[in-house]
């Protein structure tokens, strides 16, 4: 279930990147729509690797 | 940092007060205090020693890690250094290689190609875990110390700890080995541990506190001067059979003490303390008290520390830590930090980029087989989650390229970046003409269009040559290094020249020499010597220098550039120094322009009667470094500076001392500044004015060449 939502976490992450990427072209302010795009792959790059980690099997408890 | 020893947390209960539930709570609690510290410190500059939360880290650090091989090698008569180091890999490697990728990433976006390069050499040395010796040679290297900080410098105490986790395993093993000969000598293998490790301490201590008094920078980085502070929370791991003895009544009574310490620490720590040697000793043993009076009994009235919000964010803190840097680093390069939105809004990022990172990445790859070995367990992932992740690669690369071809632009065509000059550029050049020559004019002409632009113009050479590039030519740098000047690579001017001008001074008068050098080069009858050199003031006063090296050798040549004037007798000797605030070394205080002015007289009395004048030239004004506001998305009004009250001040001291040696003072504003609004570009017609807060582009220094002459004609000085 986690490891779904964050897949479609970092898919959202990666398209509002891109189309935060193209509004900064045409933007008068320039500078929080890019940034905003920035931290939009951030958080996607973040999401991807979350899908890696919650995908990894899980230590068996030994105590 | 110590957050890397959770891995303590999976031990079973045992009498030293590891409790079953894994996490002492007031360790948890010490590790919420010392993030929060250091987060505030480097966000809101308060409280001053915030940055002592690093060695509350240290302290924890050297605990667990200690006790940890101790009862491993008590349970089963030796240590598994593969199980060792998996662990501690599996702990710091995934979540600090995540920050460290995102930062190159955000480096390549939001920094200069210069900065951005730096930023990666930085990740490298931080992959290797020796980031704490780049920081160290970087923050004493005289050419790079002023430079912008480092998105990833607080990787430094990660390094630290990595390089102890190296060396201390192994040491133990073999102390171990020496004494598992009999079982009566195994039984003193822990008492042995304890007695290398004090001396170890003691020895990291003397060192730090010498390193600390003679290089402060470098101590500050240094393994060898923070030893110590891992060594005491392993003297405490190693006395923890000792310390279950401890009376219970005792117990919140030394826990409040230590704490009453690190909070006492936080306020009366500041940067200017001799750190780490003498004063980290306050954060580093008020830590000990309150990890002594929870080793062996359970932890009473101490909320604080134990609550349930300290836990949480002692649960967080490695990510916390992580992540704050970066974020913090690259607002400031995008936004004004003054704001207070801006500062909170700040706090929100790194907030919730930890924990996006914490749940996804830190606790699931804690509580996953990978690397433990589980053989049953692996390749059990479905084929499906393979392809779910390549596919989601590709997604990022693209994201990545169209963010990056939408927002990294090429610089704009040469015709059309030259802005025309505005309106305000005629009436600045109109109000000058009256006192200014048509050099001065047209540099005021070309310093108005600058400012009303907008956009960055194609500059030549490039904003990132320069801001990479030397302070000065090579010719005239190699004058400009410690050691005896040679007289003769150190002259320019033609064999028939009968007049001397002599340039002596610190840095900002190496980048003087060829300003100097374009004005005079139509005057065949004049000379130029430089006695100038890098981190070298030219006040009789000592001035302290991150570079040891520098400043011991600055005396030598002081005195060397006031002897070559005595004998040579020149017609004007030009003096320029830097008036950003300088520390006096004996002192430990600020000049203040009293002393400046005392200072600066006492050494120009040395040979004020060889030169026939004496010229003081005044450093370009500016109160913003280049290095750190020039992004790709900043735009050059960012980075206009202005005249800053210091300038002004020093600039009247040196005035008045101008006139009681009846020379000149030549004010350099008309060269950087617009005359009407008195903020200075970053770039002037094509040229970029700096290569950092305060050195002039050896570019810019040939194109002010003539107005520098014209001035020195009016002032009959040529």
């Amino acid at each position: 279930m986690k490891q779904r939502v964050l897949t479609w976490a970092a898919v959202a992450f990666m398209v509002l990147a891109i189309l935060l990427a193209i509004e900064s072209g045409s933007t008068v302010d320039p500078l929080p729509v890019p940034m905003m795009a920035l931290g939009s792959m951030a958080f996607g790059i973040i999401s991807i690797a979350g899908v890696w980690a919650t995908g990894l099997p899980k230590a068996e408890d030994r105590s | 940092m110590a957050l890397s020893t959770l891995g303590i947390s999976r031990a079973r209960k045992q009498k030293s007060g590891v409790q079953k539930a894994g996490l002492r709570r007031d360790i948890q609690g010490l590790r919420a205090l010392a993030v929060a510290a250091v987060i505030a410190d480097h966000l809101f500059h308060w409280p001053s020693g915030g940055f002592v939360g690093v060695d509350v880290f240290f302290v924890i650090s050297g605990f667990l890690i200690t006790g940890l091989l101790l009862r491993e090698y008590e349970r089963t008569g030796h240590i598994s250094f593969k199980n060792f180091y998996l662990r501690r890999i599996k702990r710091i490697l995934p979540a600090s290689t995540a920050v460290l990728v995102a930062t190159l990433v955000g480096s390549y976006f939001v920094f200069s190609n210069s900065r951005f390069m730096s930023a990666l050499w930085d990740v490298v040395w931080a992959l290797f875990f020796a980031g704490n010796w780049r920081f160290a040679s970087v923050g004493t290297d005289y050419f790079q110390a002023g430079g912008p900080v480092s998105p990833i410098q607080h990787f430094w105490s990660l390094a630290v700890e990595e390089q102890f986790y190296f060396v201390w395993p192994w040491l133990m093993l073999l102390i171990f080995l020496l004494f598992a000969r009999s079982a009566r000598a195994k039984a003193h293998a822990r008492t042995a541990v304890g007695a290398v490790m004090v001396l170890l301490c003691v020895i990291s201590f003397a060192w730090a506190m010498w390193e600390t008094a003679h290089m402060p920078t470098q101590a500050y980085f240094s393994t060898f001067s923070r030893a110590w502070e891992l060594g005491v929370g392993a003297l405490i791991a190693v006395a923890s059979p000792l310390l279950t003895r401890l009376r219970g009544a005792l117990r919140p009574a030394l826990s409040w003490i230590g704490l009453a310490g690190i909070v006492a620490s936080l306020a009366l720590i500041n940067s200017e303390s001799p750190f780490p040697a003498p004063s980290a000793a306050l954060p580093v043993f008020a830590t000990a008290l309150v990890i002594i009076a929870g080793t062996g009994g359970e932890q009473r009235y101490l909320s604080p520390l134990t609550n349930p919000v300290s836990q949480y964010l002692g649960d967080v803190s490695y990510s916390l830590y992580l992540w704050h840097f970066p974020i913090i680093i690259f607002s400031g390069a995008l936004f004004d930090l003054n704001n207070p939105v801006v500062l909170l809004l700040t706090l929100a990022a790194i907030v919730l980029t930890s924990l996006y990172g914490y749940h996804l990445i830190e606790d699931p790859i804690r509580k996953s087989s990978w690397l433990s070995g589980d053989r049953r367990k692996k390749n059990r992932a479905p084929v499906t989650h393979a392809y779910k992740l390549t596919s989601l690669s590709l997604l990022a690369v693209v994201t990545a390229a169209v963010v990056s071809s939408v927002l990294v632009q090429p610089p704009a065509p040469v015709a059309a970046s030259i802005p025309r000059p505005a309106p305000a550029a005629t009436a600045s050049s109109a109000r000058l003409a009256s006192t200014s020559g048509p050099e001065t004019t047209r540099l005021q002409t070309e310093i108005a269009a600058a400012l009303a632009s907008p956009e960055w113009p194609a500059l030549t050479p490039s904003m990132d040559d320069v801001i990479s590039g030397p302070q000065a030519p090579s010719d005239i740098a190699a004058c400009g290094k410690m050691g005896a000047v040679d007289p003769q690579s150190c002259t320019w001017g033609g064999p028939s020249a009968t007049k001397t001008a002599v340039v002596i001074g610190d840095s900002v008068a190496m980048t003087y020499v060829g300003a100097l050098r374009e004005a005079l080069k139509d005057r065949p009858e004049w000379q130029l010597k430089t006695y100038a050199a890098f981190g070298c003031t030219f006040t009789e006063t000592r001035i302290a220098h991150s570079d040891a090296a520098l400043m011991n050798a600055c005396p030598a040549r002081k005195d060397q550039a006031v002897a070559a004037i005595n004998e040579l007798k020149p017609d004007l000797v030009f003096i320029t120094n830097t008036y950003e605030p300088r520390i006096g070394l004996d002192s430990k205080a600020p000049l203040t322009p009293k002393d400046w002015s005392d200072s600066t007289r006492a050494l120009v009395q040395k040979f004020s009667g060889s030169a026939k004048k004496v010229v003081f030239l005044s450093p370009p004004p500016s109160d913003v470094d280049i290095k750190s506001c020039y992004t790709r998305v900043s735009r050059p009004g960012d980075c206009a500076s202005s005249v800053t009250g210091q300038w002004v001040d020093v600039a009247n001291v040196e005035g008045e001392l101008a006139k009681s040696f009846g020379g000149a003072f030549v004010d350099s504003r008309e060269w950087f500044c617009s005359g009407q609004s008195a903020m200075c570009p970053a770039y002037v017609g094509k040229t970029p004015t700096k290569v950092d807060k305060v050195h002039m582009a050896p570019d810019y220094a040939i194109k002010i060449g003539p107005a520098l002459a014209e001035e020195l004609v009016r002032l009959q000085l040529l």
